[in-house]
Parts: C-alpha cells; sequence; structure tokens
C-alpha cells in the first residue's frame, strides 16, 4: 500500500497514543529504558517542531513575523515550535535519530518525519512545484488546519510528561537529569491550544439542511489524500493500479507544461484516455453504451464528455509536431483500457432480465477520481497545446487546407500548392482550445458561464497554472 | 454516391505494394476508423478511438522514414460515414487495413535498409493492432497489444 500524508499522520498519533498509555500503566524495567523513553520523547517533540517548518516555509514564516495582521494559528505555531526548538536544542540529527526506534514515541517521530519527507517530494529544492498538488499548503486555511492538527498531537503528547518524569524517577533516574529533560513544558501546551484554535468547517448549517464541505475541509482531505509524487505502480490489485496508473498520467500531463515534449501524441493518448475513462465509467454505472439513443439522463454528461474527447482526437489526427509521444503516458494508457475492459466492461455483462451485480464501490470511487483527473488534464493540455501553437510547433499538411483557409495566406497557399508543411491555421487552434475548454470543468458541476471573456480560454485559471509551471523551455 | 465498401475496393485494387500504397490505403483507413467512432454507438465507437490511434501511429512511423509520402501520395478517404450500417463500414475498413498489411509484409521481404526494416515492423504491428480493434466485439477487442 503506498503511504499518504494523512495515513503517515493518523499512524503518528496512533503511536503516541500507545506509548502515553504504556507509560501511564507501568513502570519502566530499567534505568536504561527510561533514559530511551527520554530521548524519544525528546526526538518527538523535536519532530513536531520540524514538521511545523514544513508546514510553514521560512518565508512564510518570516511573513507572518512581518505582518500586520498575521493568522493567529500561524502566529503561534512559530512561538511553538521555537520554543520546542529551545528545549531540543539544534544539533542535527537529532540525539533520537541515532538508533532504532524502540518505543512507540520513537515510531511516532519516524512516521511524522516520514510525513513530512512526503510532503517534500513534491517540492524542488528551491521549494518550485513538481507535481499539481505542490499547491495545497498555499491556501492559508489548510495550513491553518495542518497546523491545529500538529497542535492536538503536541497537546497529546504533552499530556504524558508529568507521568514520564514520575516514571523516570521510579527507576533512579537523577532528578536534575530528568529536570533537565522535563523542566515543565506547560508553556508550549499553552501554544499548542492556541495553535488548535482554528476551525476548518463553516458555520452550522439549518437542521438536515445539506451543506457543502468548506474549502478549507475540501483542502485537507486533499492534503490527507497526498502520497508520494512519483509512487511505484502496484500491480497485486487491479484497482490499486488504476489509481496508481491515472496519478502518473496527470502528473505527466502536468508536467508537460512546463518541460513539454513537443508532441501531439501524447495529447492523442491522453484524448483516447479521456474516451475510455468516461465510456467505461458509465458503463460501469449502467448505461447501455450498444444502443445510440439509449442515454440515461443522469449518465448523459459523461457520454457526452467522452464525445467530446473523441472530437478532440480526431481534431488532434490532423496535427503534427516534430516530437515523438511520451512513453510512460503510452504505457499506461494501454495498460489502463486493459484493466477497464476487464473491471468495467462496455457491453453489458448480465443477462437480460437477470440480476445485475452490485456496484464495486472501489473501483467506482476511483474512475470516479478519474473523471477529476480527466477534468485536470483537459485543463492542462489546452494550455500546452496553445502555448505549442502560439511558438509555431504545430503543423497540418499543406494538401489538407481548404481554399477559405488559404484565402489572403500566401504561406498556407504555398504549402497548399506544394503540399509542404504550414503553421496550423488560427481557427484550427480555436476550434481545439473551445472543444479543451468544454471539458475542463467537472461533468457533474455547474457548466461555467455562457459567455466566456475569449474562444475557450479562462485566464485567470491559466494565468496561475502558468504562473506556477514556470517559463516556456 | 459511392458506398465505403465499393470505395474501399478501388482503393485496394488501385494502391500500389509499395510505401506509397501502404500510406495511402493507411491514411484512408485511419480517416474512415474515426469518421465511424463518430457516429457510431459509443461501445462500438471506444473500439474504433483504439482503432484509429494505432493506424496514426502507423501512419506516422511510414512518415518518420518517409516524410515526403503526405506530399507525394494521394491523400483520399471513404467519404462521410453511414451510422446505419456500422458493419459494413467496419468490413470496408478492415478491407483497407488487410490490404495495407498485406503489402506491407510484402515489403518486408524485400531488400531494406535497418531503418526501414523496424519501420515496417512497427507498422505491420500496429496494422494488426487496429485489424483486431476493428474486428473485434466491442469493449473486447485487444488495442495495441502487439506492443504490449
Amino acid at each position: 500500500m503506498n503511504a499518504t500524508y494523512g495515513g503517515l499522520l493518523a499512524a503518528a498519533a496512533d503511536a503516541m497514543a500507545n506509548a502515553n498509555r504504556a507509560v501511564k500503566l507501568r513502570r519502566f524495567d530499567s534505568p536504561l529504558d527510561a533514559a530511551q523513553a527520554l530521548v524519544d520523547f525528546h526526538g518527538l517533540l523535536d519532530a513536531l517542531a520540524g514538521h511545523t517548518w514544513v508546514l510553514l516555509t521560512p518565508e512564510q514564516a518570516a511573513g507572518v513575523r512581518a505582518s500586520q495582521g498575521p493568522h493567529r494559528v500561524e502566529v503561534a505555531a512559530i512561538a511553538m515550535a521555537e520554543a520546542i526548538g529551545t528545549l531540543t536544542g539544534s544539533g542535527r540529527p537529532n540525539a533520537a535519530l541515532h538508533t532504532q526506534p524502540v518505543t512507540s514515541w520513537a515510531r511516532a517521530a519516524r512516521c511524522l518525519r516520514a510525513a513530512g519527507d512526503l510532503l517534500a517530494t513534491h517540492h524542488t529544492p528551491g521549494h518550485g512545484p513538481r507535481s499539481p498538488d505542490a499547491d495545497i499548503l498555499d491556501d492559508p486555511d489548510v495550513r491553518a488546519g495542518a497546523l491545529s492538527r500538529l497542535g492536538h498531537l503536541t497537546i497529546t503528547l504533552l499530556d504524558a510528561e508529568d507521568t514520564l518524569a514520575l516514571r523516570t524517577l521510579q527507576t533512579g533516574l537523577h532528578p536534575a537529569t530528568v529536570r533537565r529533560v522535563l523542566p515543565g513544558l506547560d508553556h508550549v501546551a499553552d501554544l499548542a491550544r492556541t495553535t488548535t484554535s482554528h476551525d476548518a468547517t463553516e458555520p452550522a448549517a439549518p437542521r438536515d439542511a445539506p451543506r457543502p464541505p468548506s474549502g478549507a475541509a475540501t483542502g485537507l482531505v486533499r492534503l490527507d489524500n497526498l502520497g508520494l509524487v512519483a509512487p511505484p505502480i502496484r500491480t497485486d490489485d487491479p484497482v490499486a493500479e488504476l489509481t496508481d496508473r491515472y496519478a502518473r498520467v496527470r502528473l505527466h500531463a502536468w508536467a508537460l507544461l512546463e518541460n513539454p515534449d513537443y508532441s501531439i501524441t501524447t495529447l492523442r493518448d491522453l484524448a483516447v484516455l479521456g474516451v475510455a475513462t468516461h465510456a467505461h465509467t458509465a458503463a460501469l454505472h449502467g448505461a447501455d453504451l450498444t444502443r445510440p439513443d439509449a442515454s440515461n439522463r443522469l449518465l448523459k454528461p459523461l457520454l457526452d464528455r467522452a464525445r467530446a474527447w473523441q472530437e478532440l482526437h480526431h481534431t488532434l489526427t490532423g496535427l503534427i509536431t516534430a516530437g515523438p509521444g511520451d512513453v510512460v503516458v503510452r504505457e499506461d494508457l494501454i495498460a489502463i483500457t486493459r484493466i477497464l475492459q476487464t473491471l468495467a466492461p462496455i457491453t453489458p455483462t448480465a443477462p437480460p432480465g437477470g440480476r445485475a451485480a452490485g456496484l464495486d464501490r472501489p473501483l467506482a470511487e476511483t474512475l470516479n477520481g478519474a473523471i477529476a483527473t480527466m477534468t485536470d488534464i483537459a485543463r492542462w493540455s489546452s494550455l500546452t497545446l496553445d502555448r505549442l501553437a502560439r511558438s509555431g510547433h504545430v503543423h497540418v499538411p499543406g494538401r489538407l487546407l481548404t481554399g477559405e483557409q488559404v484565402t489572403d495566406r500566401p504561406d498556407l497557399a504555398t504549402a497548399r500548392l506544394t503540399g509542404h508543411l504550414a503553421q496550423a491555421p488560427d481557427e484550427t487552434r480555436r476550434a481545439v482550445t473551445a472543444t479543451y475548454q468544454t471539458l475542463r470543468n467537472h461533468p457533474l458541476q455547474p457548466n461555467p458561464p455562457a459567455h466566456a471573456p475569449d474562444a475557450g480560454i479562462n485566464r485567470a485559471a491559466d494565468v496561475r497554472v502558468i504562473a506556477r509551471a514556470g517559463p516556456y523551455q | 454516391m459511392a458506398t465505403w465498401d465499393e470505395t474501399a475496393k478501388v482503393l485496394v485494387e488501385h494502391a500500389d505494394a509499395d510505401w506509397e500504397g501502404i500510406w495511402t490505403l493507411t491514411y484512408a483507413a485511419e480517416h474512415a476508423t474515426a469518421d465511424l467512432g463518430v457516429v457510431a454507438p459509443m461501445a462500438d465507437a471506444v473500439e474504433l478511438t483504439y482503432a484509429a490511434m494505432d493506424l496514426c501511429e502507423a501512419r506516422e512511423e511510414l512518415e518518420w522514414v518517409r516524410p515526403d509520402l503526405p506530399a507525394r501520395c494521394p491523400a483520399v478517404t471513404v467519404g462521410p460515414p453511414d451510422p446505419v450500417d456500422v458493419d459494413s463500414a467496419r468490413d470496408a475498413i478492415a478491407r483497407l487495413i488487410t490490404a495495407a498489411l498485406a503489402r506491407s509484409e510484402a515489403l518486408l521481404c524485400c531488400d531494406l535498409a535497418l531503418a526501414d526494416l523496424a519501420c515496417l515492423t512497427r507498422t505491420t504491428t500496429q496494422l494488426g493492432s487496429a485489424l483486431r480493434a476493428v474486428h473485434g466485439t466491442a469493449g473486447t477487442a485487444t488495442t495495441n497489444r502487439g506492443r504490449s
């Protein structure tokens, strides 16, 4: 199973609770065990402080300190981390890291440090993005929510301070040693309580009224589901393999923004994946795809999407670029279509009038996630193609140009006569962009305004994506 | 207006047994597959999209070693699709692909440079994969499995 940030945090919390319970219920067997527990307790404190600096970069901390109206959770978190740092010292690596984890506190520290490392894989050493999820902690509310959870963990740990002091003294450790290591950390606990004051939920809605999840809560869920930026593909379970391969395709589609492969083949493969994903998802939910007029009202958006991706593939087939396709995307496309044909066949397998099998919920969840993934991919592919076309890398065969297209365009007319390649006409580019535009919003969300500012271009969103992707190489 | 089957027969009959003939047949099959996919029921459309992808790959393989092919060869299509008779349209496409495959396999036995040999190998694989997708029952064909 691939680790996620939320999973590691939960494992850290479990281990911490186990250690607290153990120290409360029984004495240490020897002074050595007591000393090890003290070291690991400090190691976990150090890991908590270190994780604060993972959630809050030094630049952001400097901004908080300089701000006239800083977020009080962030102020408290910084003060908490600094107070812990004063106690645990700045020596690296921490003394607790010199040995294999023995106590559950050490295991909790390891999980917490692993969670920090997992987040770090989404950034370059210069804190640039390495994945489309690198911006997850840019949202102040999500950051405050994550810091708040760290505060809860700190409070839980510090609850055991007095008991730990008692147990270590019972083994005969020198009181001065115990006092030096556990000097009374109430001030840190107070700061941690302030850190936990963040509430990620919206004000209470009227009873029985459905309430959409808040942005911060959604962001925290996204943070918890975050895995390694390039996890290994699990091939032992087809649903897990689907999840991993979609994640890898998503990463590659995003990476094309910064490192274009100058290939229309990759974009075509992504379009084929769009067709397969939407058609098989509709089939999984019971759509009969063998009849042209059998479109279920609820599933119609999925089938419309499949048709739009198909149309896009058709249009992209007429375009030519210099680069070969991305072999990883092609490999994943082949593997995904093979799995989909097995798990969610397009032709109905149940006999007519027979009892259909129940919905495979893990598969349905994965495919619903795949629909969202394809929405992201449409947005990025649109930008990728637009940038390739604007920089003159997309061509069409001259012989396929129509008379209308070559009118008043001597370069296109020449290509038409000689049969050489010509740059893709603007109307072709606009048609492709317009198709992408219909695919850039989730099929089960409200449609965008009818009057877009320009044909197929969401400028605000594009500016954000381009800014994150960096300069065009 | 000529039916797809009639046009396909003419193309198969007149296409030469050389690079140009393979390109023309592949081009016609590719466009016919993509056009049919747009009007066919989604169950067929998915398979036809896979086939169109394979045919596009096959054509690009040819153009990789013979960049002048698009300029020299007649880019013929079989006309607008008839959504009523998907099966006969599939047969027409299969006829085009089979003819391209036959020419490709015949060319493989000629005296070829290594680059040409590699190109024809990949092209033949893609054409075979596309043929299976076009022939296969919807949802069960094995797209592009020849390369995996």
